[in-house]
């Protein structure tokens, strides 16, 4: 029986196939998904922020963009996958509200996708397919079985990866 | 001085809480009332200590689907405040405001948004006025901004903003309802731990 493993906001899963892992609601926070497509083994991650550099609390590897790749990397390899045969697609990282920017945090979408980019340039992972940016809320679910994403919107609909 | 550990906080700081954030709640509901023309219906103030993670597991869980309406509050008093509309309530709400049959609106067009918005600040600027007040301190509304969509995505951005410091986030929340149309809405308010101590302070139980 596949299973349906749900990763709320500053959490991260990593598992295998046939199962599924699913986040809701991503605005400006970014879901990172990592995928052996061999060994079929993947993760996903909803980070909040950049960096550790952006919090007093960073006891939480899955909050930041900066160690929750690395975390999701360490926890996938006990369940058989290599770094080689690993690839990446990210979503969210929206800006929910047009008129923020003058606020300190007012681009943290944008800033939580470029940093994502960073890690996984850092860690030679391909980025495969994205959904990032724009002002709407998205939801993720991931098949462990084939690698599939699927982004779901009110604004767009359905749109797989 | 030390920072303020939310998770501390006393039943008279609750309570004090609770008394400010009632008064605030009561003017915004007339203020409301007045703008509709209409009965509008408070409730007591909800004062919530959660994890960040969690917050919107009482907002109706994250997929939930609202019109939003985020202020960010400057000044002494550090914020944010989140009015949320069932997507239903929005739409009657406009009609009200347009004086159109109940069931008109189906879409939220450049000028319902602009009413939603108004009414957002509307209620913002009642309950803060009736704070700031009352605790003695300037709080700045910005202009609201507002969107359509599922709870969570709208309140990360808050939540994230919240992140940097806290783990665990402080909601002041006030259910209001019209009664004829069943129009409904929420108002969370969510202070920044500086301010939280700062309003503690001004109302005089800072430290019990």
């Amino acid at each position: 029986m596949d299973e349906q493993i749900k990763v709320g906001i500053a959490d991260l899963k990593v598992s295998t196939a046939p199962n599924k892992i699913i986040t809701n609601a991503l605005g400006s926070c970014v879901a990172i998904i990592l995928y052996d497509s061999v060994h079929k083994v993947g993760g996903l991650a909803h980070i909040m922020l950049p960096s550790t550099a952006f919090s007093k609390i960073r006891s939480n590897p899955a909050k930041f963009a900066d160690t929750a790749v690395p975390e999701m990397l360490g926890m996938m390899k006990q369940l058989g996958a290599l770094k080689t045969t690993t690839w990446a697609k990210i979503v969210g990282g929206a800006q929910m509200f047009a008129n923020v920017l003058a606020e300190p945090l007012g681009n943290i979408g944008q800033r939580n996708v470029q940093a994502t980019k960073d890690i996984l340039s850092k860690e030679n992972i391909r980025i495969v397919a994205e959904d990032t940016g724009g002002d709407c809320g998205k939801s993720v679910e991931f098949n462990l079985d084939n690698g599939e994403v699927t982004v779901k919107s009110i604004k767009y609909g359905v749109n797989r990866l | 001085m030390a920072e303020i550990d939310v998770l501390k906080l006393s039943e008279r700081q609750l309570d004090a809480l609770k008394e400010v954030s009632s008064i605030g709640a009561g003017n915004a509901a007339t203020a409301l009332s007045q703008m509709l023309n209409r009965k509008v219906m408070m409730t007591v103030p909800h004062i919530r200590v959660v994890p960040i993670k969690d917050v919107t597991s009482f907002m109706g869980g994250p997929e939930n689907l609202v019109a939003g309406i985020y202020t960010r509050l400057l000044g002494d008093v550090f914020g944010s405040v989140l009015l949320t509309f069932p997507r239903d309530s929005s739409f009657a709400l406009t009609d009200i405001l347009m004086g159109k049959k109940i069931g008109t609106t189906r879409i939220l067009t450049g000028m319902s948004r602009s009413l939603l918005k108004e009414t957002g600040m509307i209620v913002t600027g009642a309950f803060l006025t009736a704070l700031s007040k009352m605790v003695k301190v300037t709080i700045i509304p910005r202009v609201p901004s507002l969107t359509l969509d599922m709870v969570g995505a709208i309140i990360d951005f808050i939540l994230i903003d919240l992140s940097q410091e806290v783990e665990y986030a402080i909601v002041i929340e006030v259910k209001f309802v019209e009664k004829q149309t069943k129009v409904s809405g929420h108002f969370f308010l969510m202070p920044n731990p500086g301010s939280l101590k700062l309003i503690l302070k001004a109302i005089g139980v800072e430290n019990d």
